[in-house]
């Protein structure tokens, strides 16, 4: 078991696989939900994403340091509802790298090749991402590192130079009148963050024994006040009606992006740096559901195992991926209710609850 | 086995570039100079529903293309164009302003900006005119002679139009994005003008584009116009000061004054119910002289006067387009939910039903220095 990883390294890695779903419902499907006030929804986002970063490291606590959340699940609930679980945790990392397949081919669609087909994309990409799995960890968590400053700079840039068109009036007030809307808007606030949580979680088994949490905090404050500047700038300048209505306020806003009337049409090199975030997710996903069938079969030092388990979930992405969502319309739908639906169920129910587990099992 | 893998991934993103001249899954690769590339394009009414006319290419490199062509809706006349051109293929994707005649903008602006926001060759910050009195394809198909199209012509007009402070192009997202927010948008005016009325060896048929103000839309229809002095109080509410100046008589002689500060308040007041009973809408300015005869002898205190005369009818002019439209084009509901919200919120009557009745008053103060160079002397 290769445990090369900083705690920085795997800081960025959550990071940068973060900003596929966070662009995903930041701030479009968030808005369609709270209005206006959609940027408030996303700084109170902050409260179950530490009450689920808490539930993860007390959970992990509980067991030797460079313990990840498979195992500790595996010894929490013991060898059958621990492997039961755990494998229905996988196949639900496969779906979600099958979503994300045909998702990133959505935003190639909808931003620069209409009317294509998105096999070709989900085809790609998994490609990519199967050949990056079969590799060393430590290769993919210094890739991000690498992407990290190329797409902080892109959106950066983008927020920058849009800065100037925002108006106060279309981001307040903010009134009691619209608490229910705002609460509302939480739980899609959240999602990104959650599965970048839980992700780090099963990746901290890659962690050098020396590593602390004390990034993880820093971390957290840091992505929710970018989420709360992208959220306001992009409603600050589109409005709450047009940014819930497009599909991607934020590719929307570079297309119209001029820099000192030199660059313009810059929208096709962001929408192609996205494919980095997906890249990275889907990777590190299909690295935990092999990950997860290694321990679940106690095939962990059999590198065929791993290689087996990565094409395996690669395959069933791939199938899955084409047929998931057929159409935009039922594609929102998943993107909107479906995944985050399921996503929050397992962050915020089953991690609970196998942290509860683990507690009594401790006492008794 | 895993190069080969390598190798397999790298020959097939090849073929995926959408720059490969082989039949790739997404090729759209052309050489540049088969492009036409179109820079503004009108939209208006006829008999057959939309006519669309475009204006493409540059003198310098391939000479003018304009088109004009008839069809039931906006992709179905863009293909006919394209049918027409049908030498070199027209592209969008460098479109800078979009021109509408005043009939079309009666009808209507949603199938325009929608079908730019969805598009994804066409920004959305693109520059949209009102044609006022007549059709676009006038001035796309006659404006700026055999040498100039009308996108020359345009860009010098914008450009003398933002540094005055007269008027600002409003884009195709603006319109959009406000429409959707306060209801109602402004959109920048031109009316045409034969080029031979001030350039007697302009061909008969040239026309020159004139900026006139502001159409008002609402609900993305042309319901009223803001003449052109009035437009400049609009960009003094907004705070966008340009060099233009403002020029009042006094004792038979005119003096210019460039406004070199503008500051607007919005004052509600509640009744006891809560309604909404009066607005005073405030502008401050501050103003120098820039061109009378014995600046430091003038009365300042009737050229306050002057101004403020001036600069009042202004505004009211614009507070009466609010009335008779019942727009909030500036947006002043959302401004006054921001300073007043407690009353905004508590207001039993909605701001778009209050907006045709509620008296609203225009105060204006100003303030008139010497310029820099006098006072220095």
């Amino acid at each position: 078991m290769e445990k090369t990883l900083s705690s920085r390294q795997l800081m960025t890695l959550t990071f940068v696989s973060m900003l596929s779903p966070f662009l995903r419902l930041i701030p479009g499907s968030v808005t369609a939900v709270s209005g206006s006030a959609a940027w408030v929804s996303t700084a109170l986002a902050i409260i179950p994403a530490a009450l689920l970063s808490a539930a993860l490291i007390g959970l992990l606590n509980r067991f030797p340091k460079g313990t990840g959340l498979g195992e500790a699940v595996l010894r929490s609930l013991g060898p059958f509802p621990g492997a039961l679980l755990l494998s229905l945790w996988t196949l639900w990392l496969i779906c979600h790298s099958a979503f994300l397949l045909r998702s990133g081919a959505d935003r190639f669609i909808a931003t620069i090749y209409p009317d294509s087909k998105p096999l070709f994309f989900i085809l790609i990409t998994l490609a990519i991402c199967t050949v990056a799995a079969t590799g060393p960890f430590k290769a993919l968590a210094r890739t991000t590192e690498i992407f990290r400053p190329l797409l902080l700079f892109v959106i950066l840039l983008v927020l920058l130079f849009s800065l100037g068109k925002v108006e106060p009036t279309f981001l307040l007030p903010v009134t009691e009148n619209q608490s229910g809307e705002i609460i509302k808007g939480i739980p899609l606030a959240v999602e990104p963050v959650s599965v970048a949580l839980v992700n780090a979680a099963f990746l901290t088994k890659f962690l050098r024994p020396e590593n602390k949490n004390a990034h993880h905090w820093i971390w957290l404050i840091a992505v929710i006040i970018l989420g709360v500047v992208f959220c306001a700038v992009c409603i600050g300048c589109l409005g709450e009606t047009v940014t819930a209505a497009l599909a991607y306020p934020f590719f929307v806003m570079a297309r119209d992006l001029s820099i000192i009337s030199g660059v313009e049409r810059i929208e096709a090199l962001v929408v192609g740096l996205w494919l980095l975030p997906d890249f990275v997710l889907v990777t590190a996903e299909l690295m935990i559901s092999a990950d997860n069938l290694q321990m679940i079969t106690g095939q962990l030092q059999s590198k065929q195992w791993k290689n087996g388990g990565i094409l395996a979930g690669a395959v069933l992405s791939g199938v899955a991926a084409y047929y998931i969502a057929p159409d935009p319309q039922s594609l929102l739908q998943w993107s909107d209710k479906i995944i985050p639906a399921i996503h929050l169920g397992w962050a915020y129910f089953v991690v609970p609850v196998v942290l509860l587990i683990a507690t009594l099992r401790r006492k008794f | 086995m895993k190069r080969f893998f390598l190798l397999l991934i790298v020959i097939c993103m090849m073929f995926s570039t959408g720059c490969s001249t082989i039949n790739s899954l997404s090729a759209n690769y052309r050489e540049i100079e088969q492009l036409r590339l179109v820079h503004t394009i009108g939209f208006d009414t006829n008999k057959d529903g939309l006519e669309l006319s475009v204006c493409a290419g540059e003198q310098k490199n391939q000479g003018l293309t304009r088109l004009s062509a008839s069809g039931l809706n906006i992709s179905d006349t863009l293909a006919t164009l394209q049918n027409y051109s049908n030498k070199e293929e027209l592209y969008y994707a460098h479109t800078r302003y979009v021109l509408v005649g005043e009939e079309y903008a009666k009808q209507g602006l949603e199938d325009v900006l929608e079908y730019l926001e969805s598009s994804n060759q066409l920004r959305s910050d693109l520059p949209i005119f009102i044609v006022r009195g007549g059709n676009a394809s006038d001035l796309v198909l006659n404006a700026g002679g055999k040498e100039h199209g009308i996108y020359e012509v345009l860009e010098a007009v914008i450009r003398d139009c933002t540094q005055r402070g007269d008027s600002y192009p409003y884009t195709c997202g603006d319109i959009a994005c406000f429409s959707a927010e306060y209801g109602s948008a402004l959109a920048c005016v031109l009316t045409t003008t034969p080029t031979k009325e001030i350039d007697p060896s302009a061909d008969d048929k040239d026309l020159t584009p004139v900026v006139s103000g502001y159409g008002i839309l609402k609900d993305g229809k042309l319901v009223g116009y803001i003449s052109e002095d009035s437009a400049q109080c609009i960009n003094l509410l907004l705070g966008e000061l340009g060099t233009g100046d403002v020029t009042v008589e006094l004792n038979g002689q005119p003096v210019s004054l460039r406004i070199k500060k503008a500051e607007t308040s919005l004052k509600p007041s509640f009744g006891p119910a809560g309604t909404m009973t009066e607005l005073t809408v405030g502008l401050t300015i501050e103003a120098t002289m820039e061109e009378a005869e014995k600046k430091d002898k003038q009365d300042t205190e009737k050229l306050n006067y002057y101004l403020e005369e001036v600069i009042t009818g202004w505004l009211n002019d614009i507070l009466l387009a609010m009335h008779n439209t019942g727009c909030d084009f500036l947006g002043f509901g959302p401004q006054i939910a921001i300073t007043h919200t407690k009353q905004w919120e508590n207001n039993p009557v909605s701001w778009e039903s209050q907006l045709k009745t509620l008296p609203m008053n225009a105060e204006v103060q100003c303030k008139i220095t010497l310029g820099e160079n006098e006072q220095r002397r």
